[in-house]
């Protein structure tokens, strides 16, 4: 009886945090999307990811998937790429670092309600994602690949 | 102020802020429920296995590994369920076991870089963007991650 009603508590408990993580997020983010915060957040950073080697039409889909999600990430990579405006290592650069990071704050969130203390998360993601895209770009350069 | 100029996904034309706030908590409520559905069993089936000690003799076989991460044998299975299901059956399978926050943050960043692989593996095949090259450089970074944090974290947190 003791047990039951342990993992009851429990399961309430961590189901009450994922829920007021969940449903605000979402609705924060679904309003983002439609007064497209994104696209304004785009232009503002180009300057720095120019220099980190990403071309301007990759910024897009790298920030909708670092702040939607890879599945949204990815839809706007493949729809971008058909139109031509993402060509070459471009777009498997722009999937590795959002296979790397993604959600970041869907995945970081969750993560604080269970302990995890946040700045070291995002600061050590964003990092390796960040240093593993540039190791890969050195390289397919090495190898010849534009 | 109820335009959307130029969305690239140019399916939305015009919508109101009301709107858009009802869009999201429909979005939120179905996702919450998803969710739900993951992790109750998940979290009920490891409370079970910890009740009568099997989940500690599983923890047995994966602990010498796991202690390259800093992290005790049990979160073995958490981290092939975020691997193989997703991030919230591996919250539900690590929550009842009273981690540290060192072990949360590391198991944060680990799982962050590492997870739901068979379904963002298929996302990143259609993004025709090499996807089992980038499963592989998921898992070694994710495993050289752990391991780095481990070393570099202070034990008393």
């Amino acid at each position: 009886m003791e047990f039951i009603l342990q993992t009851a508590f429990g399961l309430l408990k961590l189901m009450a945090l994922i829920f007021i993580i969940i449903v605000p997020l979402i609705i924060i983010l679904e309003l983002f999307r439609s007064y497209g915060v994104l696209e304004k957040l785009t232009k503002l950073i180009s300057p720095l990811t120019s220099r980190l080697g990403f071309e301007k039409d990759s910024v897009f889909p790298l920030l909708a998937g670092i702040v939607f999600g890879i599945s949204y990430g990815g839809g706007v990579l493949v729809s971008e790429a058909k139109k031509g405006r993402i060509v070459g290592n471009q777009a498997f650069l722009v999937a590795l670092f959002l296979a790397l990071c993604h959600a970041i704050f869907e995945d970081t969130l969750i993560f604080i309600a269970q302990g995890a203390i946040w700045w070291i998360v995002v600061l050590t993601r964003v990092a390796t994602a960040f240093m593993i895209t540039a190791l890969v770009a050195i390289w397919l350069k090495k190898q010849g690949h534009p | 102020m109820t335009e959307t100029s130029e969305t690239h996904t140019s399916t939305e034309i015009s919508i109101s802020f009301k709107e858009s706030l009802y869009e999201g908590l429909r979005q939120g409520l179905y996702s919450f429920y998803t969710l739900f559905k993951i992790m109750t069993p998940v979290y009920i089936l490891i409370s079970i296995l910890k009740e009568i000690a099997v989940l500690e003799i599983l923890a047995g076989y994966f602990s010498p590994f796991m202690k390259f991460l800093g992290l005790p044998g049990e979160t073995a299975l958490a981290v092939v369920l975020g691997w193989t299901v997703n991030l919230y059956a591996a919250i539900a399978a690590f929550a009842g076991l009273g981690l540290s926050i060192r072990q949360v943050t590391i198991l944060a960043v680990m799982l962050g870089i590492s997870h739901s692989h068979f379904m963002e593996t298929a996302i990143i095949s259609r993004m025709k963007a090499r996807p089992w090259l980038i499963l592989l450089i998921r898992i070694v970074t994710s495993l050289f991650i752990g391991a780095l944090m481990n070393l570099i974290l202070p034990e008393n947190f």
